[in-house]
């Protein structure tokens, strides 16, 4: 890589509190309705705005937060990633980054909406609680999603790089453990999730997760090498890949 | 003594699947002025909710129409009690919660409505539970189940302790255990006596433990 280049991608912590602009509200009302219309009779009357309610309602107590780190990778084995920060315990991640070895650069991310989202489900039925709960769970994706791509995906692509999608701890063979790394990386007094000693993020209505960057990553999901019957996979696997 | 009136069932269906909270309580007046016994409109009900969670099991419902469903149903419950109480003949008790460390309460809510409308007492102890909370809940209220819920591989951890503690405390209550992170497997690891996977098995499982 040109020494220009592994300026441009190299972050040191960040933290972004803002939501993106330019309709994001209107394309996470859009993710919600496609998921409660996946689910619901076409006729319910209740559930869409009541959905709608509630995304206004969010959006108007949410304190949005997006920190993340970009560092080199220090190496790569076949049972892991050398972070610098500790080790990123998955073999199944680790093949993504075989190619690319200390030529790659890691992400490491966590978003959130703050704790007044999790207070609006409190008293109400059933079917708000988890009406709430696809509402706050869509944004929150939509949240992490659009805010990967403002702040590192589209420099990433502009040194014509490759990058992985986000890969979380508790998901396929990452131990929910995992997030120690994470949270040594992006450990900042000013940031507002925490990590209990179980794992557990507060406020509950966080994600975190890491991305690799690289020139040469075939696939943005490990999926391609696991013949696991698995109902988050992602894509296909392949049978000359695994 | 009147019987249900005509027509009630397919109405009650009608308001469940609108979710017609308002619905379903004018059909229970109108059912109570007609005299009939409220234990029969229970059941009515309660046919409907097994109705329902027929389809959940079949898969011809998504779990949120499931609990749109779900909370007339309750409604419905609770506008007959207010009206003319139901009292079981005998009533088990759950003592339910979520563990320590761990924030995610929705399977918990819907499993303890789900007890409740099915006759249980239910005591809910919410969320981030100390296991001595569980131990003296289960002890003091003379608990038939103890239902344990952890949605995290790391908060799970704590139900074989609780377990344990339970067992010396009060021998007879009954354990249940479920959760995203739990299998068959890790229930019976932790000394479960049953492991519900989905809310859609949650009474036939506790139901075997009591009967």
């Amino acid at each position: 890589l040109e020494r220009e280049d592994r300026r441009t991608l190299e972050r040191d912590i960040t933290i972004v509190r803002d939501f993106p602009d330019g309709g994001f509200f209107e394309r996470v009302r859009s993710r919600v309705e496609n998921v409660l219309r996946q689910q619901l009779p076409l006729d319910d009357g209740v559930a869409l705005p009541s959905a709608d309610r509630l995304l206004d309602e969010v959006f108007r107590i949410a304190e949005p937060e997006y920190v993340f780190r970009i560092t080199p990778v220090k190496a790569v084995s076949t049972t892991g990633i050398d972070t610098g920060f500790g080790t990123v315990e998955s073999r199944m991640f680790s093949r993504l980054a075989r190619l690319d070895g200390t030529d790659a650069f890691l992400v490491f991310m966590v978003a959130t909406l703050g704790l007044g989202p999790g207070t609006l489900s409190r008293g109400k039925s059933l079917s708000m609680q988890m009406l709430s709960d696809i509402v706050m769970n869509e944004l929150l994706e939509a949240y992490a999603d659009e805010m990967d791509w403002r702040e590192w995906v589209s420099s990433a692509i502009g040194c014509g790089m490759r990058h992985t999608e986000r890969f979380s701890p508790g998901y396929c063979d990452w131990r929910l453990e995992g997030q120690r790394v994470i949270f040594r990386a992006l450990q900042s007094r000013n940031m507002r999730v925490e990590l209990n000693d179980l794992c557990v993020m507060r406020p509950p209505k966080s994600i975190s997760g890491i991305a690799l960057i690289g020139k040469r990553i075939e696939h943005p999901v490990p999926c391609v090498f696991c013949p696991r019957e698995c109902p988050m996979r992602r894509e296909e696997y392949r049978e000359e890949q695994g | 003594m009147m019987m249900v009136p005509g027509g009630m069932e397919l109405k009650l269906r009608d308001a469940l699947l609108k979710h017609g909270d308002d619905a379903v309580r004018r059909l229970i007046d109108e059912a109570l002025r007609l005299e009939t016994p409220p234990e029969e409109i229970r059941d009515l009900l309660l046919k409907r909710v097994e109705a329902m969670r027929g389809n959940l099991m079949s898969n011809t419902i998504s779990i949120p129409e499931f609990l749109l469903n779900i909370d007339t149903a309750f409604a419905g419950l609770d506008h007959l009690s207010r009206m003319r109480p139901v009292v079981p003949k005998t009533q088990k008790t759950v003592v339910i919660g979520v563990v320590r460390g761990d924030p995610h309460d929705l399977g918990k809510n819907i499993v303890a409505r789900i007890y409740q409308i099915h006759g249980y007492r239910v005591i809910d102890l919410g969320r981030d539970v100390a296991d001595e909370t569980f131990v003296a809940a289960a002890r003091d209220e003379s608990a038939d189940v103890l239902a344990l819920s952890a949605m995290m591989s790391t908060t799970s951890v704590a139900m074989k302790d609780i377990i344990e503690r339970v067992r010396r405390a009060t021998p007879r209550t009954r354990v249940i255990v479920g959760g995203a992170s739990l299998d068959a497997g890790i229930a019976a690891a932790y000394g479960a006596d049953a492991y519900a996977e989905t809310v859609k098995t949650v009474i036939e499982e506790t139901n075997r433990l009591v009967t």
